[in-house]
Formats: structure tokens, C-alpha cells, sequence
């Protein structure tokens, strides 16, 4: 596609509420703008209710906005559906979510479910689609052999090595990760950080990563966007919005996850 | 008995704890732990380490099929590894009391909020309602609940998370227990809510002077509240010592590789991960050195045997060969 764009996606005043009357509309997310340039990292953080996980469905259009504008690869996307949206961009979004034993089918081996979102697509072949899958396997670090093997058989931190698989072997332009791992032990979530850190590397995608905890903020993205009661109260640099906050928000928030700088 | 001596000195004394699972897994295999009064004590380690299942053997509320098989548990000097049901429920919710990880699940859908915690008091002592309920408000006040007349007439599901775990907390400390035991009690809540809890459990640990055995895999609120750090690898205790001294100058290899995962600003952007991934959880009886296969340390001597603790200062140990001199 040649269409010129400078922000990989733009939120424009966007409005969200999950209540079924529209008489009595109590918002989610108010007035919300955020845009996000090409291969940008971007770590978006709040308290748990404060709609961080709303704004991710709405990009990737699991829920439509009550009003205002997502634009990605500078096209409107939302009110097109997940069909459309497949059809359009060979799905330039995706997902990987903070459970990891909830987001595989437990009936379906690891390398069937490897496959899948190419089979979807139809636009390979079966065996050029396998040993895609074979090798995307391999770059998460698993080994080959635990292409058969069903998803009881993983432990959570592999698992999540697989969902990041699953995501990126359609090479999404997007990455949206929620909570990768805040359900992972450090050990774990280090190694599962250092996956990410190489893939980021590979194949270059911008990444919107959601997680309360701002260690991992600080250690993996360029830019952080903190979300408060809906709507952004800051958004910048990682490196300026740490060593100064101007938000008293994020300036409380820093303060109680103990971050300090030795400068 | 012959434990009079120790009475005073150690609310919690485990020797040689030993927990099999029905088909004879080791999941816990050999922890000893002693808790002073009014002291801190952490309990870290990954999922497996077997750091909630040592909680549950002294809570005495192990899951079906799952046993002790060797070791000792005192608590204020009495023996309480074998129990009746009726001596353990005198200790439970009495003298000691437990806050549980997921505070969603521990609290009754269908009974209100007040209700549930001045069950306590029903069962352990002989107050009066009128008295009960001052109590039941007191303590509320005291987790820093506000509007307690309001909340306690509440459902579990009108509160929110922090609130909940307030709940516990209220629960657990309501007939002045004189051992908290607190598993992993701020996992499933966000920065803000996790540091009013740690600074809540300082409180209580202040001004009730109640002992507490905190559980985590995050260093980060260990660092904040506890005295003393045991860290827990595959059912063994590999490293003891200060809080300090632990995360200053670990010695055990296990222990500074963990430390290293955790992100700090010096590190952005770079890997964290030098140790190697655990392969399968081993769960036959340990012969040698079970971090061994993980070490970048490792010498012929840690395949053969299992290394004891090794002191360095006081009360620091490890258990490591290259501590041997």
C-alpha cells in the first residue's frame, strides 16, 4: 500500500462507555487523543479501572467507540468490522493477552495454532504455512519439538513465547500487548522481556504495551502514555516523564512503585 | 516438654519440613524457618518453590492428598504439626491469622462484608454483639476503611480490589493474632493499592506488635517490609540472611541471577536474563545441588552431593559450594 501516513495509528476524542442506555452513558474512556509514530514503543499505564484495557479493544475493534476517530495507517478503522478489517490490512493489529492458559484452545496442539491465523488468510499454501510456523517456533525459543505438543504441556512463560508467536507471524505493523507479563515469575518475565526486545529488533512493529508495573515501562518502551480515570494526563518521552513528572498523577504513581534514578 | 526453652524465644520454629504430594513428590523437601517476635520475615521464591505450600502446612490447611511427611512445626512452642481439627481451630483466626492472594475468592458472595468479619469474634470469643460490632467498626478503622457503618453492610462485590484485601486483613488481625501470615497479598492489585497495603502490614506489624511471615516472588515489596529473607528454590531454602544483606551482597547463584531479572533504569533497553531456563521441575528426593542445572557456576562437586548452609555473618547463610573454604 503507498498511502502516506505519518502516525502508524492516531486516536482522535474518542468517547467509549460499556452501559446499554444511551440516556444514562457513564464513560470509560473521555475525550481521549493519543497518536503513535512508526515503530514506536509505547507503554501505556494506569490503575487497574482506568480504562487502559478499553482503549486496546477499541483498537483492535473488539468494541466501537461512542464517538470519535481511530486512524490507522491513515484510514478511519472504527467502524469497519474484524472482517474488514482483515480484508483491508492482512489484520495489521495484534494481541497478546496477560493470561496465557486462557488464550489457547486446549484441544489444538501448539503448531496447529501456530498456523492458524495464516490458514485464515489463505494466502499460502499448507506447507509453505507449517514451515512458517516451524520457524517462527524457533525464533520465539521454543524447540521443534514442541510443535505437537498441546498447551497443558507449557509452562506459562512459553506459552506466552507462543502467543507472541501466534501474533507476530502475520507481521503485523501493530503490536498490542496487555499485561504480557504481569502473571509471570521475574525469572520469567525477564526472559519473556529479552524475547521481546529481540523480536522488536526482527521485525521492526510498533508496539503498544499496557502494564501497571513501571519497571517494565521504563526498561522496554520509548514513550509512555499514563491514563487516568479515562482520558491521558501524560504522555512523552519515557526517559523526561521519570525524571520528570509534571502530572501529579504520574507523580504519585512513580513515587509508589518506589522508582528511582541513581543520577 | 522439652521445648519450654524455645517458648519465648520464636513464635514460628519449622525444622526440617517435609511435604509430599499423594504419588510422593517432594514439594517441599527440607525448610527450617524461625520468626522472632515482631519480626518480619520474608518468604521468596518462583511458582513451584513451594513457598505456599510451607504456608499452608503451617496454616495446618493443606489440600486433600497432600501430607507432611518429616519435620517439625512449632508455634509458640507447641507442636502443632499434627493437631486435631478442634486444637487447630483455637489457633486459626485466634493467635494466628492469615491473609489469603486472591481476595476475590476468599470472601463469601452472599454474606455482607460485617457480617464476615465479626465471625471472628463469634467463634473465638465471648463478647457481647454490641460489643462485637465496636470491634468489628474498630478494626475497619484501623485497616483504614472508611464509612465502616456503610461498608459493612455491603456485598463482597460492591467493594473494590484494595478494598477487599482490606477485608482480609481486618479478618485476619481482628483478635490480635501474634502471627500474620500474609501469601502474596498485593500480586492481584495495582502500584498504588500494593504500596498502601505493604505500609498497612508495617502498621499492624508496629503497633500490635504482630509477627509476620510475608510470601512473594517480588523482590521489589520484600525490599520494602520485611526484617529477614528466606529464598526458597524447589522446596529448599538456598540463601537466609538480613533483608539488606540479601540484596546487597547475595550469595548464592540463584539468588543474584534473580535479582538481576528484575528491571532497573541502569539496564533499559538490554537483557536481563543470564540464567539459563528451568528445564522440568525435578520432584524425586534431592541428591545434589538442585539449582545445578541452571548454574553458570557449576563444578563437578555440586552433581555429587548437596551443599549445606554455609554462614558468612551473622545469620547470613547460603547453601552453595563455592562458599566452602
Amino acid at each position: 500500500m503507498s498511502e502516506k501516513f505519518h502516525n502508524i495509528l492516531e486516536i482522535n476524542n474518542i468517547y467509549a462507555s460499556y452501559s446499554a442506555s444511551l440516556h444514562k452513558l457513564e464513560y470509560v474512556l473521555k475525550d481521549l487523543s493519543l497518536t503513535m509514530k512508526p515503530g514506536e514503543c509505547l507503554g501505556l499505564v494506569g490503575k487497574s479501572g482506568s480504562g487502559k484495557t478499553t482503549l486496546a479493544n477499541l483498537i483492535t475493534g473488539f468494541i466501537k467507540p461512542i464517538s470519535g476517530k481511530i486512524l490507522f495507517r491513515g484510514q478511519e478503522v472504527q467502524d469497519l468490522s474484524l472482517r474488514q478489517r482483515i480484508r483491508q490490512f492482512n489484520c495489521g493489529i495484534q494481541m497478546v493477552f496477560q493470561d496465557p492458559y486462557s488464550s489457547f484452545n486446549p484441544k489444538m496442539t501448539i503448531g496447529k495454532q501456530l498456523m492458524e491465523p495464516l490458514l485464515i488468510r489463505k494466502s499460502l499454501s499448507e506447507s509453505e504455512i507449517e514451515t512458517k510456523a516451524r520457524h517462527m517456533l524457533e525464533q520465539v525459543g521454543l524447540s521443534a519439538d514442541y510443535f505437537l505438543r498441546y498447551p497443558h504441556q507449557l509452562s506459562g512463560g512459553q506459552l506466552q513465547r507462543v502467543a507472541l508467536g501466534c501474533a507476530l507471524i502475520v507481521e503485523p505493523c501493530l503490536l498490542i500487548a496487555d499485561e504480557p507479563v504481569s502473571s509471570l515469575d521475574v525469572s520469567v518475565q525477564a526472559q519473556v522481556l529479552d524475547l521481546i526486545i529481540d523480536l522488536r529488533k526482527e521485525f521492526k512493529f510498533s508496539c503498544l504495551f499496557i502494564s501497571h508495573d513501571l519497571a517494565v515501562i521504563y526498561h522496554l518502551c520509548d514513550t509512555i502514555a499514563v491514563l487516568n480515570q479515562g482520558s491521558i494526563v501524560e504522555q512523552g518521552n519515557v526517559e523526561k516523564v521519570f525524571r520528570n513528572p509534571q502530572n501529579l498523577y504520574t507523580k504519585q504513581l512513580i513515587s509508589d512503585a518506589g522508582y528511582s534514578f541513581s543520577k | 516438654m522439652q521445648n519450654d526453652l524455645t517458648k519465648s524465644e520464636y513464635i514460628l520454629k519449622v525444622e526440617h519440613l517435609k511435604v509430599v504430594s499423594a504419588q510422593g513428590a517432594e514439594l517441599v523437601r527440607d525448610v527450617s524457618l524461625k520468626i522472632k517476635p515482631g519480626e518480619i520475615v520474608g518468604l521468596v521464591g518462583e511458582s513451584g518453590s513451594g513457598k505456599s505450600i510451607s504456608t499452608m502446612a503451617i496454616a495446618g490447611i493443606l489440600p486433600e492428598g497432600i501430607s507432611i511427611a518429616q519435620g517439625n512445626i512449632f508455634f509458640k512452642g507447641q507442636d502443632i504439626t499434627r493437631i486435631t481439627a478442634q486444637d487447630r481451630c483455637k489457633i486459626n483466626g485466634n493467635q494466628l491469622g492469615i491473609i489469603y492472594q486472591d481476595a476475590s475468592q476468599s470472601l463469601n458472595p452472599l454474606i455482607r462484608i460485617g457480617k464476615q468479619i465479626d465471625e471472628v469474634l463469634k467463634i473465638h470469643t465471648n463478647l457481647n454483639p454490641k460489643e462485637r460490632r465496636n470491634r468489628v467498626y474498630g478494626t475497619m478503622r484501623a485497616v483504614n476503611l472508611s464509612d465502616v457503618e456503610k461498608l459493612a453492610k455491603r456485598y463482597p462485590h460492591e467493594l473494590s480490589g484494595g478494598q477487599r484485601q482490606r477485608v482480609l486483613i481486618a479478618m485476619a488481625i481482628i483478635n490480635n493474632p501474634e502471627l500474620l501470615i500474609a501469601d502474596e497479598p498485593t500480586t492481584a492489585l495495582d502500584v498504588s493499592v500494593q504500596a498502601q497495603i505493604i505500609e498497612l502490614i508495617k502498621l499492624i506489624n508496629f503497633s500490635r506488635k504482630t509477627s509476620v511471615l510475608y510470601i512473594s516472588h517480588d523482590f521489589s515489596t520484600v525490599k520494602k517490609l520485611c526484617d529477614r529473607v528466606y529464598v526458597l528454590y524447589q522446596g529448599i531454602p538456598v540463601e537466609v540472611g538480613a533483608t539488606t544483606q540479601i540484596i546487597m551482597q547475595p550469595q548464592h547463584m540463584y539468588t543474584k541471577l534473580l535479582l538481576e531479572s528484575i528491571p532497573t533504569p541502569e539496564k533499559r533497553g538490554q537483557h536481563l536474563m543470564i540464567m539459563r531456563a528451568r528445564t522440568k521441575d525435578y520432584r524425586g528426593s534431592a541428591t545434589n545441588c538442585l539449582f545445578a542445572e541452571r548454574c553458570p557456576k557449576v563444578f563437578e562437586r555440586c552433581r555429587q552431593e548437596l551443599p549445606d548452609m554455609y554462614e558468612m555473618c551473622d545469620g547470613h547463610q547460603a547453601a552453595c559450594f563455592l562458599l566452602d573454604k
